[in-house]
């Protein structure tokens, strides 16, 4: 009797020990939104490249290798993915899989650890649309980059640096060897792909949803400069011109530009794991009214798409 | 039947223990699995019937007609049917039963040690407090609840009260996000075996006196580093308690403060309860009521949905308004409401209400104050050595007292899965306590006769622990066990 009690809290004890080793750690960031002291103050750090260093290798991608919206022809030819809702988002609620886009492919559902990637995971909590949610469903960034000026005790935009943002998985993806064909229907998600739209201030803001703003939208993605290297990367910048982009009026699901690329062009570009992605763009064209001047343009991103791949 | 208890009663409850002790840790957050080997294991109990005596059936029954009533509203309550399916219902039906039932029966099993289930619960409750510990230290760092007080984190897209959140394992793949809440009450009752401590002399029972401050130090550990404040002032009463009963004298004076007290506490108690629930009704039929309440600070801090009345106020306006039909109304008032608001009352009595109703509610209240009354005669009168009866004690009341004002029935704060009182896995372990320290007046009566000094005033250290227990275990009562023989015999 006594040795059974004896055998059971050993291996209680050792079953609880062995769950330590399961136990995967959080990153989480604390942004504040409103007070440049409370962004200084964060204290989850959130993993990104801003301390390594990498080459960066463009590549510019031709029409019909990558689609400028759900109305782009583009998208539908290459996506059997009309099954989808991409109208409605419940997110994640699980009765809806395989009925709403954004519920049946974020990110999260295949790889839970995105949940941990602090505000970044935003990008793949299944929320595609801002719905009235405004600030916190988005990640909202700009063409260029800001710096933190003591003397006004703000943020300000510099030029000479770059805007968007980058970061690293919690996992590194491995690109499948081949894809399979359009009509297959595993097509669904050989992409990447980002759901986006724009934000301005005018005094007249239906200018902006009107005539919608161009961008070219730079999708980074970045891999290991080589093998044992911890420090160095490359980055794979992958170029869609020509984005429009609508701001401000309006809450119109289709009117969001959900903009991509196919996974066998990242494919014939990249060999090994992707272990991070970017956002940034460039500012093509500006509308403009009579009376109008935009001057302030930022992009908000949504949700963010990966082709169906192995994570390790 | 007898040689059957005989035979397996050793095995039994060691199964019971593990049961217990897997229960009370949710371990892989599989409770209704859990749920169901405590149901099977009160199967092989049903033999024990036979050992309770006719006039202990009696009272029993009386005993336990609030709790089933209580259960039945509850488990086939309209939220639960709405809302679950069959299986769950059946769980969360025969699970409290189950429990409650195993704690009256293994009473009766002379071969059951209560001080080792305690070592076995305590020490499952210490390990995945204190791994879930130091999981949380390694993220947000010793007394992250106090230093980023009112700061965010963000998972899964969602913006985070950093201040309300503490990490969990009891999922084997990964560390949970969890209310604050739900940690304190596994912290605070791991913590409440502290003031028992009081009753065991470290001079003569060294290695048991030493496991259970480690256990409870584990429990203290995670409430200071948290920190949290209210799970702390819990224990501080329970130590005050503790120390009364330790070294103030009994006498009639001393009985005489702690009924009135006892009175005068469930009457503010009603009184409050009352104004919350007319309070938390809208519409014009208690406007006099609030406006005489925001007339005085205090009462409008707490009333007319400030701070403690805004959840309740928020969840009874949605469910079961008296005066609300559209949302179930009078019926859904009387017997649960359909559906539950997104997050609970942050009152087990609240959440009671409106899952189960008020009849529910009235058994569970009827039922907690005779469990109660029951756990006073047990701690005077009942058998065992001092200390296990005080932790059994302490581990319900302080259960009790904090769910009462702070339960979380939506504790998984990311996923927000409902997790009801009844099957709640601490309250399982609770019902168990309440069936096996299971006392009630007659036999208290007997006991008292039979015991000329009662034990709470013994000093410790006059006799050891083991000593003390086999004398009064032979002093209190001969082993039901022997009686049933006896009889048997004569009956030859």
């Amino acid at each position: 009797m006594k040795n059974k009690r004896v055998i059971f809290l050993i291996s209680t004890f050792s079953l609880l020990l062995s769950l330590t080793s399961c136990v995967k750690t959080y990153s989480n960031t604390d942004y504040n939104h409103t007070s440049v002291e409370e962004f200084k103050l964060n204290i989850f750090q959130e993993k990104d490249f801003t301390s390594d260093t990498y080459d960066t290798i463009d590549h510019t991608l031709e029409e019909g290798t990558y689609f400028k919206g759900v109305n782009d022809p583009n998208f539908y030819e290459f996506n059997k993915y009309e099954d989808l809702s991409y109208e409605d988002d419940y997110y994640n609620n699980p009765s809806y899989y395989g009925k709403e886009y954004g519920a049946t492919m974020k990110i999260t559902r295949a790889q839970p650890s995105f949940a941990s990637t602090g505000i970044l995971s935003r990008l793949f909590d299944g929320y595609i649309f801002c719905d009235g949610e405004g600030v916190f469903r988005r990640i909202q960034f700009a063409e260029n980059g800001y710096v933190y000026d003591e003397a006004s005790n703000d943020m300000i935009e510099d030029e000479n640096l770059e805007g968007g943002f980058n970061m690293k998985f919690p996992k590194e993806l491995s690109l499948s060897a081949s894809y399979p064909s359009i009509s297959d229907s595993k097509s669904l998600n050989n992409f990447f792909a980002v759901n986006l739209r724009g934000a301005t201030n005018t005094s007249n803001s239906t200018v902006g949803w009107d005539s919608p703003f161009v961008i070219d939208l730079y999708f980074d993605l970045y891999v290991r400069a080589n093998v044992s290297s911890s420090k160095t990367y490359i980055r794979h910048a992958f170029k869609l011109s020509n984005l429009e982009i609508k701001a401000d009026m309006g809450d119109v699901h289709r009117d969001y530009c959900f903009a991509g690329f196919y996974a066998d062009v990242a494919l014939s570009q990249i060999s090994s794991r992707i272990v991070g992605f970017g956002l940034r763009y460039d500012l093509v064209n500006i509308p403009s009214a009579e009376g109008v001047t935009l001057d302030t343009f930022n992009i908000l991103a949504y949700e963010v798409n990966f082709p169906f791949a192995n994570w390790y | 039947m007898l040689n059957f208890i005989k035979r397996n009663g050793s095995f039994i409850g060691f199964l019971f223990m593990e049961i217990l002790a897997l229960v009370a840790i949710n371990l892989g957050d599989f409770s209704e699995i859990w749920i169901i080997m405590g149901f099977l294991g009160a199967l092989f109990l049903i033999p024990y019937v036979i050992l309770f005596e006719k006039k202990d059936k009696l009272a029993l029954l009386l005993f336990t007609i609030p709790f089933i009533l209580y259960i039945a509203f509850t488990a086939f309550s309209r939220f639960f049917i709405t809302n679950s399916n069959i299986l769950s219902i059946l769980v969360s039906f025969v699970g409290p039963l189950s429990f409650i039932f195993a704690g009256i029966s293994l009473k009766q099993d002379k071969d059951f040690k209560m001080e080792t289930a305690l070592l076995v619960l305590f020490g499952a409750l210490a390990f995945i407090t204190s791994i879930s510990l130091i999981v949380t230290l390694a993220n947000y760092g010793p007394f992250y609840a106090q230093i980023y007080a009112g700061r965010y984190i963000y998972y899964d897209g969602e913006m985070l009260l950093l201040s309300d959140i503490g990490l969990w394992i009891s999922q084997i793949t990964n560390a949970q996000m969890m209310s604050i809440d739900f940690v304190n009450v596994y912290a605070l009752v791991l913590a409440s075996c502290l003031p028992a401590l009081l009753f065991i002399s470290p001079r003569k029972n060294l290695k048991r006196f030493v496991l259970f401050a480690i256990f409870g130090g584990l429990g203290l550990l995670t409430l200071i580093f948290t920190p949290s404040f209210k799970p702390l002032i819990v224990l501080f009463v329970g130590l005050l308690f503790a120390l009364y009963v330790r070294f103030v004298k009994k006498n009639n004076i001393g009985r005489w403060i702690i009924n009135v007290l006892a009175i005068l506490a469930l009457a503010l108690f009603l009184i409050v309860f009352a104004i919350l629930i007319m309070n938390a009704q809208s519409g014009n039929s208690f406007e006099s009521l609030k406006s005489f309440i925001s007339s005085n600070g205090l009462l409008n801090y707490l009333f007319n949905e400030n701070r403690y009345a805004q959840n309740i106020k928020l969840v009874l306006d949605f469910s079961n308004n008296i005066s609300n039909f559209n949302n179930g109304g009078v019926i859904g008032f009387l017997f649960g409401s359909t559906r539950t608001y997104g997050h609970g009352t942050g009152s087990f009595i609240f959440d009671v209400i409106n899952e189960a109703g008020f009849f529910a509610f009235i058994s569970l209240i009827t039922f907690i104050v005779f469990a109660f009354i029951s756990l006073q005669r047990y701690l005077r009168f009942g058998k065992g050595p001092m200390h296990v009866k005080m932790m059994i004690v302490l581990f319900v009341a302080s259960y009790f007292v904090y769910t009462l004002f702070f339960y979380q029935s939506i504790p998984y704060t990311v996923e927000g899965r409902y997790m009801s009182y009844s099957t709640f896995p601490l309250t399982l372990v609770a019902f168990f306590f309440i069936g096996y320290s299971f006392t009630y007046a007659r036999k208290a009566k007997d006991l008292e006769l039979k015991e000329a000094t009662p034990l709470s005033e013994e000093k410790v250290d006059d006799v050891p622990a083991e000593e003390k227990s086999a004398e009064i275990e032979s002093s209190l009562d001969t082993s039901i066990f022997d009686e049933i023989e006896e009889e048997k015999h004569d009956e030859k």
